[in-house]
């Protein structure tokens, strides 16, 4: 039976008043996010959202027939000043509506998974820019490969 | 290489709650220094807490630290 809880090894009257007293959880309240997973959960949407949409415009003028990187400067500049905005108005919202609380030991093990995550991503990113740097190397004549490969080593 | 059988550790603590004059979750993680989340996920067996923690529920209980928590190692093992 070591699969089992054990609460069933008490008397059944115990038993009956257990079952009855499943109630008591619900009286306590919803079991809410702690801040630390809705920190992890922001941080996630607020860059999925950002992403996507830096992406949908980033495309749209790819699609127009922007080739040269310039104009997605300023998109890319105000995408990284939005998601900055976005995390800290969504954390500060969290705080306001949370219950205080401290980190645990449960929360350290979130933040740890999450950024061991966020570091498989960053890593991938990055593989695959100087991927497309290399592709792009490539496509280069032979004149314009050293500016190339300054682009290629400053990432 | 051999594969390792699925393991998880089981506890009565709800029962122990019980027990305790119907202690809530919330009380709980006051007395044992944690947030109610992680009280309500070691209770679901959806986390399984350090060893300090454990004892320190342990000690809350007035029990051994074998009553509260259970290894119980899966089917191959």
């Amino acid at each position: 039976m070591g699969g089992t809880s054990k609460i069933f090894d008490i008397d059944p009257v115990s038993k009956i008043l257990y079952i009855m007293s499943k109630k008591q959880d619900i009286d306590e309240g919803p079991i809410n996010l702690s801040f630390e997973e809705r920190s992890v959960w922001i941080q996630l949407a607020s860059l999925g959202a950002i992403l996507i949409g830096y992406g949908t415009i980033a495309g749209l003028m790819l699609l127009a027939g922007v080739i040269h990187i310039v104009p997605y400067v300023p998109v890319f500049a105000l995408a990284v000043v939005l998601l900055i905005v976005l995390m800290i108005v969504g954390h500060a919202v969290t705080a306001a509506t949370s219950r205080l609380e401290r980190r645990d030991e449960r929360d350290k093990l979130i933040v740890w998974r999450a950024e061991s995550g966020e570091q498989c991503g960053v890593g991938v990113g990055r593989r695959g820019i100087r991927g497309s740097c290399r592709t792009h190397l490539l496509d280069q004549q032979p004149m314009d490969r050293p500016r190339a490969v300054t682009l290629d080593v400053s990432i | 290489m051999a594969k390792l059988p699925k393991a998880s550790i089981q506890n009565r603590i709800r029962a122990l709650r019980f027990e305790h004059g119907e202690m809530t979750q919330q009380a709980l993680a006051d007395q044992i220094g944690v947030t109610r989340q992680t009280v309500n996920a070691i209770e679901g067996n959806k986390y399984s807490p350090s060893l300090e923690v454990a004892f320190r529920i342990a000690k809350v209980f007035d029990r051994p630290l074998e009553e509260v928590f259970q290894y119980a190692a899966g089917e191959g093992g």
